[in-house]
C-alpha cells in the first residue's frame, strides 16, 4: 500500500515535528534551559544501552497496542478500553502462571498468550453484542467494561494474589522459565519485539490482501456500501472487537512475560491510551504504526527523563497526547 | 486539510520561537560537581510530610558539605518505580541516591544488581542486613506502641462521646510485611499496656487513595464502638478524619504530626524524625562514616521515634492526666526503664 | 474564438484566458476560457459531465486558484455560488445555517440571533418563499437547502450568481426579482427546455473550452444546442441494438414507474434485499455513497463483489491478475480511470460509468436498476441504455425503477405503474401511451 503510505505518511510528519515543536516549547517556556530541556527531549534514548533498549522495548509494547486500535478503527468501530484489555491480558497471565509453575517455558508462554488474547477478545467482543443487541454504542461500554475490568483486577493484585512478602501491591514475580529472554541488558528490551514486527505485517497484509481485511475495512470506511457489498455488519462488529481486544489482550500477556515480570499495581497503565495515540498519528495505518510508536515512545522517554532530571514534573506526554487528539478529531471534522 | 496543517505548523512556529525568545536568557549550568545526590521520592513530594522531612533532610547535610541535590518525584504507579530508578543510576550521575518507604528496599536491591557502583540510602527500609544500600530502620514496633498507649489512655478519659466499650481501631492501606509484624502488635501492647480489656478492630482499604472507603469504613467502626482509630492509609485517611469529625470520636496519627488537619479531633502523633535521620544518614555516607549494608535503627531511646507532645492542639484537647502518662512514658523509654523487649 | 461579447453593454466579470489544471490527475478542467458576463443578463451553463463547469464556476467564486488568465470584476462586484446540493448540517437551523462560522456576515464572537432572524425572513418574503429561519435543516426539501445559500449569498452582497441545477419551483419569477435587485443570474443545467425557456444567452462547454455562444432567440438554437450536447466518443464502446426489442424472447425489461411520494424507494428497499442475496447487480438511486467508497482507489471499489473469487490458495488476494482483467474492460468501456486513484477524482460521469460496468458484470442473472439515469449526460445516459439493452441479450431479467414516464416506455418490455404504494396492474410493450402511463401514475384510470 504504497499509495497509502504516501497519502498519510505527510500527517505522520507533521504530526511528529509538531510534537516535538510543542514539547519543545512547552519545555523552553518553563524557563528551562535549552541545553539540558532539549538534550534530555531528544537525545534520551540515546544516552545508555539501557536507554535505548527501553525506548525500543516501549514501542514494541505501543506497536502491539497501536495495533488493537488499527482492528478497532478500521473495521469503524471504537475501542476504549485498550486499559482494561490489557489489564485482564496480563491477569489472565499473571494467574495462569501461578497455578502452572512446573510447565516448560515455552508451552506455557504460548497457552498464556492464547488464553489473554481470547479473555480480552471476549471482553471486548461483548461490547459489540451489546451494540447489536440494544443499540447501546460501544464507546460507552468498550470504556465501562474496561473500568470493571480494572477494579476487579485490582483485587485479585491486592487479595488472593498478593505477594505478602513485598512492601509493593504486586504479585508475586512470575516463574523464571516464563520471563521472555532479554536482548539487551538491563534494559527491558525482549524478544517480543519480533514478535511486534510480525504482528504489524500481518495485519497489514489482513486488512489489504485478505478478502476477510477487504469486507473489515468497508464496514470501517462505509457502512452502507459494506451491507450493498453483502457484508454481515453485526458479524463484523463482534469480530472486529474481538480481534482489536484480542491484539491488547497479548499487549497485556507481553507486558507482563517481558517488562514487569509480576502483576503490579497499574501495570497496565497508558499503554490503552498511548495505543490510540499511536494509531491516530499512523492514521489507523498498520505500517505506520511502527514509526508512528517509536516516535510516541521517544517522546514519553523524553519527558519522563526531563521528569527524572528534576526539570519538569508536568506530564508533557499527555499534554502532548491532548494536542494529538485534538488534531487527528478536528483534522476529521474538516474532512467530513 | 492541508491548508489547516499549514496554518498549524505556523502556529507552532510562533510560539517555538517565543519560547527560545523567553528561554533563552536564562542559561543554567549543568551541576559539574563529582559528588551529587538524587532524593527519589516514591510518589510526589506534595501532601507527603514523610518524604519533605527526607527531602529537607537531605538538601541540610548536602548545603553543609556543598554538594547539589536533585528531587525526582515517581509519582503512584507502583509499576514504573523499578524502571525509574534504574533510569537514575543508570545516568551514572548520583553519587548518592536517597529514598524511603521499605518497598524501595527490593528495589534498590534490584537495581544495584544492574547497577553495583550506584550507592542508596534507603530511610524506613527494610531491617535486613544487605550491603546493597544503607538503610535506616525505624523501629515501628515501639511507634505503634506509643500510639496505642495514646488511643487506649484517651479513650479511658472524660474526652466526650466515649462508648466505654474498650475498643480501638487501626485502618490500613493494604497489609504489608511490617504491618503484620511490627505495626499492629506494637499497636496492641501499646493499648493493652494501659488496660488488657482493650481489643482491635483492624481492616484494610485496599489502596492508598480511597477516601471514600476510609469514611465507610470507619463510620462503621465508630458505630460498633471503636472509640479511636489510627489511620495508616494514605489517602484514604482523610476519609477517616471525615467519618471522626461526622461521628464526634477521634483519631491517633502516625508518622508526622497531623493533629493541625483536624485538632480535637486528631488527639496526638506517633511521629519518626525523618528529617533528622535523612540528615544525619547523609552526612554519616558523604563523611565516610558509614557505608553501604550498614543499617540504623531508630527508636524512641535515641529519639527517632516520639509522640510529639509539642503540637498545639495536642496540649489543648488531650486530657491532662493523659499528657501526664504520656510523657512519664516517654521518660521511662528514654532513660531506659522500659523498653518493649522485657514486655509491659 | 476569442471575445465572447455580452449581449449588455456593461460586463460585470471579465475573463481572460482562464486556464486549471488538477495537479493530482493531471486534468486540464479548463483550457483558455474567454468570457464576458454582462450585467443583468441570464446566462445559461452547459455541457456534458466533465466538461469543465462546476470548475468554471469555482474559479469564478474564487473557491478554486486559476493557474493561467485573469479575472476581473467590475467595480464593487463579487460572485457567489448556489450549490446543486449544498452543504448541509442537520441539526442546524436556517439562520444558524446562514450565519453560525460565516465571517463576513458576523464579525464578532457570538451573533445575535434575534436582530439576524428578522433579516433572514425578509430576505426569504422579498424572494416570495416563506421559510422560517427556526427551522431545522434537516427536515427542509432539497430546493429549501439551496434557497438557504441564496439567501447567505445575498446577504453577503454578491452580485454574480451561479445557480447548479437550480430546483427552485417558479425559477423564472425568481430570476425576474434576483435581476430587481441587481443580481447577474448565472445558470448551470443539463434540462435543454428550461435553458432555452429561461436563458437570454447559452454557453455551451466541452473539455473544459466554451465550443458555443448564442443568443436567445437564434435560429434553431435547439437543435444546435442538442448537435452539440451529443458526444464524440472516442470509441463506440456498444452498438446500439434497440432493434432487439422487439424480439422479447430474450431477458426481459421490467419498469416499476412512479413518483417518489408513491413510495418508489421503499419498492427498492424491499426488492434490494432480495437481490442481495446472490450476485446479481445492483444500482441504488442515491448510489455516490451506497454504491462506493469515495476515498478508496478505483481498484478497490472495482474489484468489491470479485474480492472472493480473487483469492490465491495462499489466502491473498491477486490484485495483479485482478487489474489485468479488470482494468482491461474499464479501458474498452472508455472510463478514464488509473486503478490507483481515488474514487473521488474522478468525474461524476466516470464514476458513475464504473458503477455500472461493475453492476452489469455480476454473475448473476438479475440486475437492479433504481432511476440509474438521473444525474446523467445524454452521452451516458445512452451508454446506460446500451448496457441495458446488452445484458438483455444475454438472458438477464432487468427490473428498473424510475420516476419518469418517458424512460419506462422507451425501455419497458413491461410497465408497472406504481401509485401510493401500490403496484398497477402490468403494461405490456405497447399497451400504453404517455399520456395514459403519467395518468396512472397520478391515481387516475384505477
Amino acid at each position: 500500500m504504497k499509495s497509502l503510505i504516501k497519502r498519510k505518511g505527510p500527517f505522520l510528519l507533521f504530526m511528529m515535528l509538531s510534537a516535538y515543536l510543542l514539547s519543545a516549547g512547552i519545555i523552553l517556556s518553563f524557563h528551562i534551559s535549552p541545553q539540558i530541556g532539549l538534550k534530555s527531549l531528544f537525545l534520551s534514548p540515546f544516552a545508555t544501552s539501557m536507554a535505548l533498549g527501553n525506548w525500543l522495548n516501549r514501542s514494541v509494547l505501543f506497536m502491539i497496542s497501536g495495533t488493537a486500535v488499527v482492528y478497532a478503527f478500521q473495521g469503524g468501530e471504537f475501542n476504549l478500553g485498550g486499559e482494561g484489555q490489557i489489564c485482564l491480558g496480563g491477569m489472565v497471565a499473571v494467574i495462569f502462571f501461578s497455578f502452572m509453575t512446573g510447565l516448560w517455558g515455552p508451552a506455557g508462554v504460548l497457552v498464556a498468550l492464547v488464553l489473554a488474547a481470547f479473555s480480552s477478545g471476549l471482553l471486548s467482543a461483548l461490547s459489540g453484542y451489546i451494540k447489536n443487541i440494544t443499540g447501546l454504542s460501544e464507546v460507552i461500554t468498550t470504556y465501562l467494561l474496561s473500568m470493571g475490568t480494572i477494579h476487579v483486577s485490582r483485587y485479585f493484585i491486592t487479595g488472593p494474589f498478593k505477594d505478602g512478602d513485598s512492601y509493593l501491591v504486586t504479585t508475586p514475580e512470575i516463574p523464571s522459565q516464563f520471563q521472555l529472554p532479554e536482548l539487551l541488558s538491563p534494559s527491558h528490551l525482549n524478544i517480543s519485539l519480533f514478535f511486534a514486527i510480525f504482528l504489524v505485517m500481518g495485519t497489514w497484509l489482513f486488512l489489504y490482501y485478505r478478502p476477510a481485511g477487504y469486507d473489515w475495512r468497508l464496514c470501517g470506511v462505509n457502512g452502507d456500501f459494506a451491507a450493498y457489498c453483502g457484508v454481515d455488519r453485526h458479524k463484523q462488529t463482534v469480530r472486529t472487537l474481538f480481534v482489536s481486544g484480542a491484539v491488547n489482550g497479548l499487549a497485556g500477556a507481553i507486558l507482563i512475560m517481558g517488562t514487569s515480570h509480576r502483576g503490579i499495581q497499574d501495570f497496565f497503565s497508558g499503554y490503552g491510551w498511548n495505543g490510540m495515540a499511536v494509531s491516530l498519528i499512523g492514521g489507523n495505518n498498520p505500517l505506520l504504526v511502527i514509526p508512528s510508536a517509536l516516535f510516541f515512545s521517544h517522546l514519553v522517554q523524553g519527558a519522563e527523563r526531563l521528569n527524572l532530571m528534576g526539570q519538569f514534573t508536568y506530564p508533557l506526554d499527555g499534554f502532548i497526547m491532548a494536542f494529538i487528539f485534538l488534531v487527528v478529531t478536528s483534522g476529521r471534522l474538516h474532512r467530513d | 486539510m492541508f491548508h489547516h496543517l499549514f496554518k498549524g505548523s505556523l502556529a507552532f512556529l510562533f510560539v517555538f520561537s517565543l519560547a527560545i525568545l523567553s528561554g533563552a536568557g536564562k542559561n543554567e549550568t549543568i551541576p559539574s560537581s563529582v559528588y551529587t545526590i538524587a532524593v527519589y521520592v516514591p510518589g510526589v513530594l506534595d501532601g507527603s510530610p514523610t518524604y519533605e522531612q527526607m527531602d529537607r533532610g537531605v538538601r541540610k547535610a548536602a548545603e553543609s558539605l556543598n554538594i547539589p541535590v536533585t528531587t525526582v518525584e515517581a509519582g503512584f504507579n507502583q509499576g514504573e518505580w523499578k524502571d525509574r530508578l534504574a533510569a537514575l543510576a543508570s545516568e551514572g550521575a548520583y553519587s548518592l541516591i536517597v529514598t524511603s518507604n521499605p518497598a524501595l528496599s527490593s528495589l534498590c536491591r534490584e537495581v544495584k544488581e544492574s547497577f553495583p557502583a550506584q550507592q542508596f540510602l534507603v530511610l524506613d527500609g527494610e531491617n535486613k542486613a544487605d550491603d546493597s544500600q544503607a538503610v535506616f530502620a525505624y523501629n515501628h514496633r515501639e511507634q505503634a506502641f506509643l500510639a496505642g498507649f495514646l488511643a487506649a489512655q484517651s479513650a479511658l478519659s472524660d474526652l466526650k462521646n466515649l462508648s466505654g466499650e474498650f475498643k480501638l481501631g487501626l485502618i490500613a492501606g493494604q497489609t504489608y510485611p511490617d504491618m503484620e509484624k511490627s505495626i499492629i502488635p506494637g499497636y496492641e501492647m501499646g493499648m493493652k499496656s494501659v488496660d488488657p480489656r482493650f481489643t482491635l478492630d483492624f481492616r484494610v482499604v485496599g489502596n492508598w487513595y480511597d477516601a471514600a472507603k476510609g469514611t465507610e469504613l470507619a463510620e462503621s467502626m465508630y458505630r460498633n464502638g471503636v472509640d479511636v482509630i489510627l489511620p495508616i492509609a494514605g489517602g484514604a485517611n482523610q476519609g477517616v478524619i471525615t467519618a471522626a469529625k461526622k461521628m464526634g470520636k477521634y483519631i491517633v496519627w502516625f508518622d508526622s504530626p497531623g493533629t493541625e488537619a483536624a485538632p480535637g479531633v486528631i488527639l496526638g502523633s506517633a511521629v519518626l524524625k525523618q528529617e533528622m535521620a535523612a540528615e544525619e544518614m547523609v552526612l554519616g555516607l558523604m563523611k565516610g562514616n558509614m557505608e553501604q549494608g550498614d543499617i540504623k535503627e531508630g527508636n524512641i531511646q535515641n529519639g527517632y521515634v516520639l509522640l510529639d507532645q509539642t503540637e498545639e492542639a495536642y496540649l489543648k484537647y488531650v486530657p491532662e492526666e493523659v499528657q501526664e502518662k504520656v510523657s512519664f512514658l516517654m521518660e521511662q523509654f528514654l532513660n531506659g526503664r522500659y523498653s518493649l523487649d522485657e514486655g509491659v | 474564438m476569442r471575445g465572447y461579447k455580452s449581449v449588455t453593454e456593461q460586463a460585470v466579470v471579465e475573463l481572460r484566458g482562464i486556464g486549471k489544471t488538477f495537479p493530482l490527475n493531471g486534468v486540464t478542467a479548463c483550457d483558455g476560457v474567454d468570457l464576458d458576463i454582462g450585467r443583468g443578463e441570464t446566462l445559461i451553463l452547459m455541457g456534458e459531465n466533465g466538461a469543465g463547469k462546476s470548475t468554471l464556476a469555482s474559479l469564478v467564486t474564487g473557491k478554486l486558484k486559476h493557474d493561467r488568465g485573469s479575472i476581473r470584476f467590475a467595480e464593487g462586484a463579487s460572485a457567489g455560488m448556489v450549490h446543486q446540493k449544498p452543504l448541509i448540517i442537520h441539526d442546524f437551523t436556517v439562520s444558524d445555517m446562514i450565519f453560525g462560522g460565516n465571517r463576513e456576515l458576523n464579525r464578532g464572537l457570538f451573533y445575535s440571533a434575534g436582530k439576524e432572524k428578522a433579516r433572514v425572513r425578509d430576505i426569504f418574503a422579498e424572494l416570495g418563499y416563506a421559510l422560517n429561519p427556526e427551522d431545522r435543516v434537516g427536515q427542509l426539501a432539497p430546493y429549501q437547502h439551496q434557497l438557504i445559500e441564496l439567501a447567505e449569498n445575498l446577504l453577503m452582497g454578491r452580485t454574480v450568481l451561479i445557480l447548479d441545477e437550480p430546483e427552485f419551483p417558479r425559477l423564472s419569477s425568481l430570476l425576474i426579482l434576483l435581476k430587481k435587485k441587481g443580481i447577474t443570474p448565472v445558470i448551470i443545467t443539463h434540462k435543454v427546455e428550461d435553458a432555452l425557456e429561461l436563458g437570454q444567452r447559452i454557453i455551451l462547454m466541452k473539455k473544459g473550452r466554451i465550443v458555443l455562444d448564442r443568443s436567445a432567440g437564434s435560429d434553431k438554437l435547439k437543435e444546435i444546442v442538442l448537435e452539440n450536447l451529443i458526444p464524440e466518443t472516442k470509441k463506440k464502446p456498444l452498438t446500439k441494438q434497440e432493434s432487439s426489442l422487439s424480439e422479447g424472447e430474450k431477458g426481459q425489461i421490467t419498469v416499476i414507474v412512479g413518483h417518489h411520494e408513491s413510495g418508489l424507494w421503499d419498492e427498492e428497499e424491499k426488492l434490494a434485499r432480495d437481490y442481495l442475496s446472490e450476485d446479481n447487480g445492483y444500482i441504488p438511486s442515491l448510489n455516490r455513497k451506497k454504491a462506493m467508497e469515495e476515498s478508496w482507489s478505483v481498484e478497490e471499489n472495482f474489484m468489491i463483489h470479485r474480492r472472493k473469487s480473487y483469492t490465491a490458495p495462499w489466502g491473498l488476494l491477486r490484485k495483479k491478475s485482478f487489474l489485468r482483467d479488470g482494468m482491461k474492460s474499464l479501458e474498452e468501456y472508455g472510463v478514464a480511470a488509473r486503478p490507483g486513484d481515488r474514487m473521488n477524482h474522478l468525474s461524476g460521469g466516470n464514476q458513475k460509468k464504473l458503477l455500472l460496468l461493475r453492476e452489469f458484470q455480476r454473475s448473476g442473472n438479475r440486475i437492479l436498476l433504481s432511476e440509474p439515469s438521473s444525474a446523467l449526460d445524454r452521452a451516458n445516459r445512452d451508454y446506460l441504455y446500451n448496457l441495458i439493452y446488452r445484458a438483455k441479450d444475454e438472458g438477464k431479467e432487468v427490473l428498473m425503477l424510475t420516476a419518469d414516464p418517458e424512460e419506462a416506455l422507451r425501455l419497458g418490455d413491461r410497465i408497472i405503474p406504481l401509485f401510493k404504494g401500490t403496484r398497477g396492474e402490468t403494461l405490456e410493450r405497447g399497451e400504453s401511451n404517455l399520456a395514459q402511463l403519467t395518468a396512472l401514475m397520478g391515481g387516475s384510470n384505477r
